[in-house]
């Protein structure tokens, strides 16, 4: 059983953590002090140079298709695909776990209502609804952002539900209600801490899924202003590139893939960590 | 079902104009033109008189008729069902057929380097956008290496690059969920007891464990079919393939409602009936649920 | 699956043949055409897309023909003479010319055709629209037919070589009915339909008892290919022999491929930036002028078009009768423009929209180009995308646009008079808020006149003055390349849509 102790150990220093940590720092770091790296801003562009090289002329990364550095726009472009990522998230996990909690908490119609309106989701392709709903409202960061939420509070909104109905019948959840605490206390003291972990586990997936989601609709043309860098944009806009000036969308192809990575990891590592059946385990072995 | 093709026939009409489309590379339309055509295909009625039409004729297998080329919708859906059900198909096979050697492997060696390069590797399908992906493969295997056909349904080696793009993205949830029951499994008694009667180990992985595990991912797979069929739009676009999602993407940018109205109805049926094609499989995977 | 097979064993059956047939001179080989849409009917009147013409001119005739050069040209009628005051005209048809089904065509096709156009199927389509001045065909003789006109209409020969008036085959329509036609349609063409997979591929044979001559390819495929890098990836793979549609940004990827070659050919497409002048500051002729002074237009035509593009001063091409070679277009002059905003004050940092459609890869880094140099005099640019339907059917038509938005003409009946009047002339359907008075009165002197070299000077006035109050940011005419195999020759690059095959042969 000399395998399982190391391994155990290299457990506590986790793997993911770690790796999660640092692929995502240096993107989050990048992102934030995108003023320092770039201090000239992303959107100084020249026709002449165009498509050089990275190393030429003193463009690290290269230069695009306008003319413009990409090592200026990838942390500039980080903070818009970042900004997609967590309030997207945000936004939809405020109000599925919100709506969640009522419909799991007091059933009824509103319970009814939230279920029939997850199978309509379920059964929709998501991007044939972003591409209705941004052909009537058109595109831009915010709209593309209330796309996602729209179609993704479902997902907080039926984990919850489904915890909700299950913690509502335990002993603990019986014994304070019978001692009078509010429906309020109740649900923000005893349920809320319960179901946390699964939900931060699918936000964090969720923040990168989405990252990619935003690539994913400007190939398709639904994307923000190409003058706002944003990776997916700078990756969907440098696909006709890829044999002739690869620096151009591997670039931002890396970042993506350094968070959404970091991302993933960290949500692997979370789950482990909130994972009760996980934890039993552990102690087990 | 209904519900999701009134929203889908609602939200649709509140932009653009199929008569319009109609004349896409035409100087430009006249008003009297556009009247003609409006009434001609029926667009100049209410909305809820189109759409109670619609709804009626769903009910007895009549889906109308493309405002395009005049053809019976149902008969477009049925030529583009073989592309779509195909690819869709290949695409799980490929995730379970590289999902279950990995997950097992990972999960038998947990914590070991095994394990990590293998959920480091299956991720690869969730760091990159579908499109991208795609068309690496086509450079790769299309154009330098030569070895598959870049685009097109033409025989089973056209099916390898876009049911693998697919089928990668579905392999990284499948992997991580695979590993997790696995390892859930693995810890029970039931399996303890399996080695301790000294079955072998291969016997109680893929006989036992294997089982029990498959469970949660094919439910899974169950509740992102939608997803998977959301990215089937992009991979059928890249890779020119005849299939639902292209059609339901020319049909909203040509508003060609009967169409749109039709294939978001049969997409509908297509997951409702996959899920519950799921929950049956529940007993060939796992005898012990026909019992409870 | 079924598909795969039945091209498998075409294919077989073509090389079979081939190497039977390789000592007499009859049609051989196989082409393969990568195009960006499938219009889904294959019918005449269904449609205007340009994706039909590039094959329906293999399948179709018409009576009149307009060739690579752009000139009309007799087709199924060998002459035609104007009667009665313009209101008649007569068509002598060729004689001794067959549909591909064997049927042979004579007036009564000629009437069948039109009946069908200008009646009760052809007002479910958009084709109608184009033959309206026509009340009805007469049948003469057998080879004689007579059109009677409701009103005079200056274009209708080049119109008759449009789509809606190509010649279907009455029996074989009333035999198979529309659905059937729609999907493998017979015509007088050099090839025949013969198997159709939607949104796939078109497959033609070879029509050997063609009225022009037998065709040198014995099978075409037609392949549809949404995605640009896809269809060149087929180029690069030896899989497509004629690519349409290339980018400019993978030009350099298809003139890196051996056995591949680049074909640009200039077409009469015209490219602008239209001026929204019922939006404030746009509607300050001054600032206008700054905006075309501030966009080195000629720098972005060499380095994002990469020179495939020529600047154009006014709304039309070259070819296009108006076209004035003295007019040239208001030079790169970013001081000029910077003094001009200031003279209107309009503040530095002033925002600025300019709207475009979202699949255009093209336009999309024009437009970045542009807003570049907007942002070089202190304007604050945003750029917005629509969807393509939106865009045509709401954003433009209801008067919904940014300060600026991009415009495409294709002028396909080259005179300036079709494009001036549907976009300068008020309550157009493309003019939703420009209005002037002298631009009326040139309109109308223009229309009002049958003396050519009068209607010439009146364009050419009308365009300067247009140049004048800088109604718009003329860009380019557009060159368009195409990809081609090098075992490909004999191939006529076509400046339209009418990309005809019959003279084409594969090593």
């Amino acid at each position: 059983m000399n395998d399982r102790q190391t391994s155990r150990i290299r457990r506590r220093i986790n793997f993911d953590l770690v790796f999660g940590l640092l692929l995502l720092s240096v993107s989050l770091f990048s992102a934030l002090f995108a003023s320092l790296i770039a201090p000239l801003g992303s959107d100084a562009m020249n026709l002449a140079d165009r498509l050089k090289p990275p190393g030429v002329d003193g463009h690290l990364f290269g230069t695009d298709a306008i003319g413009r550095d990409i090592l200026a726009r990838i942390p500039h472009g980080g903070q818009i695909s970042l900004t997609v990522g967590f309030v997207s998230v945000a936004v939809s996990l405020v109000v599925g776990v919100g709506i969640g909690l009522l419909a799991g908490f007091y059933r009824g119609v509103l319970d009814v209502v939230l279920m029939r309106i997850a199978d309509v989701q379920l059964s929709f392709p998501f991007i044939l609804l972003a591409i209705t709903v941004i052909a009537v409202i058109g595109p831009g960061l915010w709209k593309l952002i209330f796309v996602m939420a729209l179609t993704q509070w479902v997902q907080y909104a039926r984990m919850v539900r489904g915890q909700v109905l299950s913690l509502r019948e335990q002993d603990a959840v019986q014994a304070t209600r019978a001692l009078g605490a509010s429906d309020a206390r109740i649900v923000l003291r005893h349920m809320l801490p319960n179901l946390i972990g699964p939900v931060i586990v699918l936000a964090t997936l969720n923040v990168a899924n989405n990252i990619l989601l935003e690539s994913g609709l400007t190939f398709l043309g639904l994307g923000i202003d190409p003058l706002i860098p944003s990776w997916g944009g700078m990756l969907a806009d440098g696909r006709n590139y890829m044999q002739t000036a690869w620096w151009v969308a591997t670039f931002p192809g890396l970042a993506i893939t350094v968070t959404v990575l970091g991302f993933n990891l960290l949500g692997d590592w979370l789950r482990d960590r909130l994972d009760p059946l996980d934890q039993g385990r552990g102690h087990e072995s | 079902m209904l519900v999701v093709t009134l929203l889908v026939a609602f939200a649709v009409r509140l932009s653009g104009d199929p008569v319009v489309a109609l004349f896409q590379g035409a100087s430009a339309p006249n008003k009297t033109d556009l009247e003609r055509i409006r009434k001609a295909l029926g667009v100049d009625r209410p909305f809820l008189v189109q759409y109670t039409e619609f709804a009626t004729g769903l009910l007895t297998g009549n889906l109308g008729h493309s405002f395009r080329n005049g053809q019976p919708v149902s008969e477009l859906i049925r030529e583009k069902i073989p592309g779509t059900l195909v690819l869709a198909a290949s695409s799980l096979f490929i995730s379970i057929a590289l999902s279950v050697p990995l997950a097992i492997s990972s999960a038998v060696r947990k914590g070991s380097w095994v394990d990590r390069l293998v959920r480091l590797f299956s991720l690869i399908g969730l760091s990159f956008p579908n499109f991208w992906l795609a068309l690496m493969l086509i450079l790769i295997f299309g154009v330098g290496l030569r070895w598959l056909p870049p685009s097109g349904f033409e025989d089973w080696r056209s099916v390898i690059m876009p049911a693998t793009t697919l089928g990668l993205i579905l392999t990284a949830t499948n992997v991580r969920l695979l590993r997790a029951a696995l390892l859930e499994v693995l810890s029970t008694q039931y399996i303890t007891v399996a080695r301790s009667k000294g079955l072998p180990q291969r016997v109680v992985l893929y006989k036992h464990a294997l089982r029990n595990a498959a469970i949660p991912a094919v439910t899974f797979i169950g509740l992102q079919f939608g997803g998977l069929i959301g990215g089937v739009v992009i991979v059928e676009q890249v890779f020119a393939w005849p299939g639902l999602g292209s059609l339901a993407l020319n049909a909203i940018s040509q508003r060609d409602y009967p169409v749109l109205q039709g294939t978001v109805a049969v997409l509908a049926l297509v997951v409702v009936a996959v899920n519950l094609l799921i929950d049956f499989s529940y007993g060939l995977i796992d005898p012990r649920i026909n019992v409870s | 699956m079924k598909a795969g097979i039945k091209l498998f064993s075409v294919l077989a059956l073509t090389l079979g043949l081939g190497v039977a047939l390789s000592q007499s001179p009859g049609p051989t080989g196989k082409l393969v055409i990568a195009q960006t849409q499938d219009p889904h009917s294959w019918d005449p009147i269904d449609t205007f897309l340009l994706s039909w013409g590039m094959v329906g001119s293999n399948i179709f005739d018409g009576l009149v023909d307009r060739g690579p050069d752009l000139k009309i040209k007799p087709g199924l009628a060998e002459r035609w003479v104007f009667l009665k005051n313009n209101s008649v005209i007569r068509f002598t048809l060729r004689k001794g010319v067959k549909f591909q089904n064997g049927e042979d065509f004579d007036a009564s096709a000629v009437k069948f055709t039109f009946d069908r156009l200008l009646g009760d199927e052809g007002a479910k389509g958009p084709q109608q629209a184009n033959y309206t001045a026509i009340k009805d065909v007469k049948v003469v003789s057998k080879y004689i037919v007579e059109f009677n006109m409701s009103r005079p209409d200056p274009v209708i020969i080049t119109k008759l070589a449009g789509y809606g008036a190509k010649i279907i085959p009455p029996k074989y329509y009333k035999e198979v009915g529309d659905e059937k036609f729609n999907n493998l349609p017979v015509g007088t063409g050099p090839f025949r339909p013969t198997e159709y997979v939607k949104d796939d591929h078109l497959t033609l044979e070879a029509f050997t008892g063609y009225w022009g001559g037998s065709p040198k390819v014995k099978t075409i495929t037609y392949r549809f290919i949404p995605e640009a890098s896809t269809r060149v990836a087929e180029l690069q793979a030896g899989r497509a022999d004629i690519v349409q549609g290339v980018p400019v940004s993978l030009a350099s990827v298809v003139k890196g491929i051996g056995d591949a070659e680049l074909v640009p050919v200039g077409t009469t497409t015209v490219t602008e930036l239209r001026f929204n002048t019922s939006m404030k500051p746009m509607d300050d002729v001054r600032v206008r002028r700054a905006m075309i002074y501030a966009v080195d237009r000629d720098t972005i035509i060499k380095t994002i078009l990469q020179g495939y593009g020529k600047p154009i001063a006014s709304f039309q091409g070259e070819i296009s009768w108006g076209f004035d070679p003295k007019l040239k277009p208001l030079p790169y002059d970013p001081a000029k423009a910077k003094a001009l905003l200031a003279e209107a004050k309009v503040p530095s940092g002033t925002e600025v929209e300019i709207d475009f459609t979202d699949t255009d890869v093209q336009f999309r880094e024009v437009a970045q180009g542009i807003a570049g140099y907007l942002q070089a005099v202190g304007l604050k640019v945003n750029l917005k995308t629509f969807e393509q339907n939106t865009y045509f059917s709401d954003i433009i038509p209801k008067n919904k646009t940014g300060h600026m938005y991009n415009f495409g003409w294709g002028g396909w009946t080259l005179d300036f008079d079709n494009t001036a009047y549907l976009l300068y002339h008020k309550d157009e359907y493309w003019n939703p808020v420009f209005s002037d008075p002298k631009v009326e009165a040139l309109l109308e002197k223009e229309r009002g006149t049958y003396n050519q070299k009068a209607r010439q000077k009146s364009m050419q006035e009308l365009a300067r003055y247009l140049q004048e109050i800088a109604i718009e940011m003329p860009l380019y005419q557009g060159v368009n390349l195409w990809g081609m195999n090098k075992r490909v020759s004999g191939w006529v690059v076509p400046p339209d849509d009418r990309n005809r095959l019959v003279n084409v042969s594969v090593k």
